[in-house]
């Protein structure tokens, strides 16, 4: 897997044509000053306004600029005192950048087409948060293993050129469909377009409780990457009530993983204060529902 | 002659004496106040309606504005008038009175800036706000003293007095970030109710304006003549919710018809107690004729009823 941030040199001139989620990304550097910027359908062409200095188009996996509302496919029941360790899926945001290797600039945020959004709280004063649907796994080997139907669901990233400084050992043949300003084409796995997510729930109380949606603040997670895979620190949750828990960010679970580079040497910082959420919030306000 | 020159000898004197600097001056100063007076005001006015406008209300920045303003040049006057030797204690006492006869006359206006007070603390609604005044839906452009002006959607001011608003019924379209979608929808006797609430809900699922929370419902609402009514219900955020009222409608009737789910239309079936063969008859015109004509051939019915059978296959 090739480190992230990428960045793809663009000179004045060339043509960049990429793939992601399912849709043709394609950049045209006019002159120095303008590029232009398509994803999907060609009436969505747009001339973006860029630095003389620019050089590079910069490609970030980022979590999106909301909390998390994440909603298991399958419950989780935790008995009295016991804890539940689980990872779970994210899918990523790619933030897309042009300019200078210490000065880019946002060009898009493409969010991942697979997610919606969901209300955490009541219908009056909620807050509007990232929707996660996915299913859940014991490790993120089980995960990988038991999911190999994932790349037909979110397509895979695809570079059309050659990217700097790649690893040889993990570039993918030569893809002709992909072809882009060089014959050299590197695919990023689909897999880098995901993070996952270690929660452990820990019942403090003394009954049985279930549990179908986890909230996650945002600045709570931040990105790590392995050479494999993305990851997010750990979470862990204590079910303090029938009603409520607390959420505390960790550190990253695998030691060896790297903080994301969020460009110009700046990373995530994550807030690591306990917070406390009503996951059963909804109780409160079932009037809304039927009425 | 000598009675002329000793009147214009006068008259020349007392113009004069009118325009020497000791008679306009008292004027000169008073205009000059006045003028001061609301510059003034209206720098004091522009300041504290922008510290308030810092506080996130559009609405009391603007009342600010035209409460201090109003002040000011109010006092600004006072002195001026002062300045040309009016009593103004004299002025304040003959106000009260001048109030009273003035609020007879002016009851309406008083009545409106007394409801604008009201408002102002009420808070129904703030500048940009999307609301619906009794019949009438825009956004609101101002709310002053005597009335407040909305746009509508169709891009026409209405102004309404700050009174009749006091009485209206207002319905506030943004203060709160999400809304319901409703469709009302219908669906044939003996529909499979489980299978056409599977689709509907996998529509809204699949919908990406459509929030996963509160989870989007469908009710089976009544049984009505012509079919089983639902309610479909589904949340988005406020700015999506006509897209997505219109998407969902779109995607309901779409996935309906594919499915093959009859969407029923109002009809009443009418049975007819007639027991015995109807007996129709059938003769070639020219011209149309009564009861009734269809490309030439007319269909006599003798049964009791006249009816239009030649698509009815009734025995004869």
């Amino acid at each position: 897997m090739h480190p992230w941030p990428i960045d793809i040199p663009f000179a004045s001139g060339t043509s960049l044509k990429l793939q992601a989620f399912g849709e043709d990304l394609l950049f045209e550097r006019i002159n120095a000053s303008r590029l232009t910027y398509t994803f999907g359908k060609p009436e969505s062409k747009r001339l973006v306004a860029v630095a003389d200095k620019a050089t590079i188009i910069r490609f970030l996996p980022t979590l999106g600029e909301r909390a998390l509302l994440f909603f298991p496919e399958t419950k989780f029941l935790c008995p009295a005192g016991l804890e539940l360790r689980t990872i779970f899926p994210l899918p990523v945001h790619l933030h897309i950048g042009v300019g200078t290797p210490t000065d880019v600039r946002l060009i898009e945020d493409l969010a991942p087409p697979t997610t919606t959004r969901a209300l955490y709280g009541p219908v009056d004063s909620g807050i509007i948060c990232t929707s996660v649907r996915a299913r859940t796994a014991s490790s993120i080997t089980d995960y990988l293993n038991s999911h190999t139907d994932e790349g037909t669901k979110v397509p895979e990233f695809h570079f059309g050129s050659k990217l700097p400084n790649d690893d040889p050992s993990v570039a993918e043949p030569s893809d002709a469909t992909n072809a882009g300003t060089t014959n050299a084409s590197n695919k990023i796995r689909f897999n880098q377009l995901i993070a996952y997510a270690t929660i452990t729930i820990i019942n403090t109380t003394n009954e049985p409780l279930e549990v179908s949606k986890i909230m996650i603040p945002y600045n709570a997670l931040s990105l790590y990457q392995t050479n494999s895979y993305l990851l997010c620190n750990e979470i862990q949750m204590r079910l303090l009530s029938r009603l409520e828990a607390e959420i505390t960010p960790g550190d990253c679970p695998d030691p060896k993983a790297k903080p994301v580079d969020q460009g110009q040497g700046r990373f995530a910082v994550v807030d690591r204060r306990p917070h406390i959420f009503a996951y059963a919030y909804r109780s409160k306000t079932g009037l809304d529902y039927g009425f | 002659m000598d009675f002329i020159d000793t009147k214009l000898q006068a008259f020349s004197k007392s113009l004069e004496g009118m325009t020497s600097w000791e008679a306009l001056s008292p004027y000169l100063i008073a205009l000059l106040t006045l003028i001061i007076g609301y510059l003034i005001g209206r720098s004091l006015a522009k300041a504290a309606g922008s510290i308030v406008r810092q506080s996130g209300s559009a609405h009391g920045a603007l009342l600010t504005q035209k409460i201090v303003l109003y002040v000011v040049f109010t006092i600004a006057v006072i002195f001026a008038l002062a300045n040309l030797g009016l009593k103004v204690s004299g002025l304040l006492a003959t106000a009260g009175i001048f109030t009273v006869a003035l609020g007879f006359a002016a009851q309406t206006s008083v009545s409106n800036v007394i409801s604008g007070f009201f408002l102002f603390f009420d808070r129904p609604f703030s500048i940009g706000d999307t609301v619906k005044i009794d019949t009438t839906l825009g956004t609101v452009l101002s709310i002053d003293l005597l009335s407040t002006r909305i746009r509508t959607f169709d891009n026409l001011m209405v102004r309404i007095p700050n009174e009749g608003l006091l009485k209206s019924t207002i319905i506030n379209y943004t203060l709160y970030n999400v809304r319901r979608v409703e469709i009302p929808i219908s669906v044939a006797f003996g529909s499979d109710l489980q299978h056409v609430r599977e689709i509907i809900i996998g529509i809204m699922n699949n919908h990406k304006l459509i929030l996963d929370e509160p989870a989007p419902a469908v009710i089976f609402d009544m049984m009505t003549d012509s079919g089983i009514n639902l309610l479909v219900r589904a949340w988005t955020e406020r700015a999506d919710y006509i897209t997505a009222r219109s998407e969902l409608t779109m995607g309901i009737h779409n996935v309906l018809v594919e499915s093959g789910i009859t969407i029923p239309f109002p009809q009443r079936i009418v049975h007819l107690e007639q027991t015995g063969p109807w007996r129709v008859e059938t003769y070639q015109t020219d011209a149309p004729a009564e009861p009734v004509a269809r490309k030439g051939v007319h269909i006599k019915a003798t049964s009791g009823i006249q009816a239009l059978q030649d698509t009815m296959g009734k025995p004869e």
